[in-house]
């Protein structure tokens, strides 16, 4: 029996857990004994175990790598979420930061728009890659500044995270400390940076217009001739919120 | 191999002081903890992660034990693994590093291997030894220092195997007869195996390769849904003291005992638990081990 034949079979099962189903292996190039036998291995008590720690581990991946965001979720809702990624595959990945951010990803597209769960998710994900950003890269273009023609776009490892109540209320109240507030109309934009202090701030009427102004490639001139000062350009882009495009 | 004595993996959330009272003599490194992964796959050291590191570890000699390489993937180890060991050796050099036996990698869609979530193990075939030979011989090569392969615990019965080869003890055997690499041998993972597959863990260990053990690890575990679980979550159980017991004088070139525990377990174990374990440790090392052996036996 080939090594790939067996590693295939197990690993697929492995990954299917309770939804195994030795169907799954008819494309495999196996003899009709080392089916069987793979089959045996499959309906073992070893292997329902080996699957169970396989889904148990891949659970609390995945958990660990949104703490935030599933502290706000009813314990039902977190359950499916988790189990679903799970299902599809996720939870696999050892590194925290490459599980937190693919899981995230994923809660973001299952989560009401707008909700406080929404903005704890893409606020959780943004604060991750910031902090990743900011062991491994330096703030760039400096130099920019005071070349009119330079491009600046918004930084690729910042983020602009809008919360519908006060985000220390918010955060308050994930700590039991009192309800959480209503889902508000009026919005309270922060900003996610690898090179601020704490990574993250409340953003201010021109922090929240630059962003916008950033969202596609603009010349350092253009940006002035908006009204973006030279200061407000210059903290973004020490802090990574923009970058030379 | 250069004996060192009684080892600890390193842990960033342990007081540093457990690494300089004494109690250990040299620290076993995961390089996969000081780095993050990139999209695509490659991994990059993490600074400040690697300079806490070193300080905690001060001079204490290191040696690697790496856990994403996944030797016996049929469709490829881990090169991002290898390439981050280069770049970690090249600012931290080590006495030697060492691997599991297994793989937790297969073939997915588009030329992308996949995760199966958990390391597995590889069937006893002569395919299964020969791939993985080929590969620890290369990456002694490449590192210049000694490469071990760990046995691993597993809860499968009745892999697929080749008569000649016979079981995971005959598998490792035939790996380390082909010259490229050496033993780590778990001895908790011996036990484990011999609980749940119902076998004697002593004439596991008689029939391998002791003169080719270079390292010794130690660790607790924990039942569950009626397995013996390689958790290591807990102290060492007596019968895996009695395995240290047993095994130390069998192997002449080892180089170290460590006493092996997940990060998650250290605050519930106790850092007191932990300095237990290593003075023990210490105690057999220093009656059964090799330098026991130095002063008698020459």
């Amino acid at each position: 029996m080939s090594l790939i034949g067996v590693q295939t079979a197990l690993g697929r099962m492995v990954r299917a857990g309770e939804h195994a189903d030795p169907a799954q292996l008819a494309d495999l190039d196996l003899f009709g004994d080392e089916r069987s036998r793979m089959s045996r291995v499959l309906a073992s008590r070893g292997f329902r175990f080996t699957a169970r720690i396989q889904r148990s581990w891949c659970e609390a991946r995945a958990a660990r790598g949104a703490r935030l965001a599933l502290s706000i979720l009813p314990p039902e809702q977190r359950r499916h979420l988790v189990s679903e990624w799970v299902d599809r595959g996720g939870g696999t990945n050892s590194f925290f930061l490459a599980e937190a951010d693919g899981f995230l990803e994923f809660l973001a597209q299952r989560l009401p728009d707008p909700s406080h769960a929404l903005s704890l998710c893409q606020f959780e994900r943004a604060v991750l890659r910031a902090e990743a950003a900011a062991t491994t890269s330096a703030a760039l273009g400096g130099a920019c500044l005071d070349d009119p023609a330079c491009m600046l776009r918004s930084g690729r490892h910042a983020a602009l995270v809008s919360f519908f109540a006060d985000p220390d209320r918010l955060l308050a109240a994930l700590e039991g400390e009192s309800a959480l507030p209503p889902l508000s109309t009026t919005q309270w934009p922060v900003l996610v940076a690898p090179g601020m202090p704490g990574l993250a701030r409340p953003a201010d009427a021109a922090e929240l217009a630059l962003w916008q102004a950033l969202d596609e490639p603009s010349p350092v001139a253009v940006l002035q001739r908006q009204g973006h000062s030279r200061g407000a350009i210059e903290s973004f882009l020490a802090s990574g919120a923009a970058e030379p495009a | 191999m250069t004996a060192l004595g009684i080892g600890l993996p390193y842990f960033q959330d342990l007081p540093p002081e457990i690494y300089r009272g004494g109690a250990v003599d040299f620290v076993e490194v995961t390089p996969e903890v000081l780095c993050r992964e990139r999209r695509g796959g490659a991994l990059d050291l993490l600074p400040d992660k690697l300079a806490a590191a070193r300080e905690t570890c001060g001079a204490l000699p290191i040696v690697v034990h790496g856990v994403e390489l996944s030797i016996g993937s049929a469709h490829g180890c881990n090169a991002a693994y290898l390439d981050l060991l280069d770049r970690f050796q090249a600012s931290w050099p080590f006495l030697w590093h060492s691997e599991h036996l297994g793989f937790q990698t297969i073939a997915g869609g588009d030329a992308h291997s996949l995760n199966t979530g958990v390391p597995l193990p590889l069937p006893a075939t002569r395919e299964a030894a020969e791939l993985v030979a080929d590969r620890s011989a290369a990456i002694t090569q490449r590192y210049g220092v000694p490469f071990l392969l760990e046995n691993a615990a597993h809860y499968l019965p009745d892999l697929p195997s080749d008569p000649e080869i016979g079981d995971d003890v005959g598998l490792m055997n035939a790996i380390i007869d082909r010259g490229g690499c050496l033993q780590l041998l778990d001895l908790h993972n011996v036990w484990c195996n011999a609980l749940n597959h119902g076998h004697d863990p002593f004439a596991a260990i008689d029939r391998m390769r002791l003169d080719r053990v270079a390292e010794i690890h130690i660790a607790g575990g924990s039942w569950h849904d009626g397995f013996w679980m390689d958790a290591h979550d807990s102290r060492v159980p007596e019968p895996v003291w009695d395995l240290l017991e047993y095994t130390l004088p069998r192997v002449p070139a080892v180089g170290g005992v460590v006493f092996e525990v997940l990060e998650e377990h250290l605050p519930r174990l106790g850092t007191d638990a932990i300095v237990d374990e290593l003075t023990r440790a210490r105690a057999i090392w220093q009656r059964r081990g090799p330098s026991r052996c130095d002063r008698s036996c020459h």
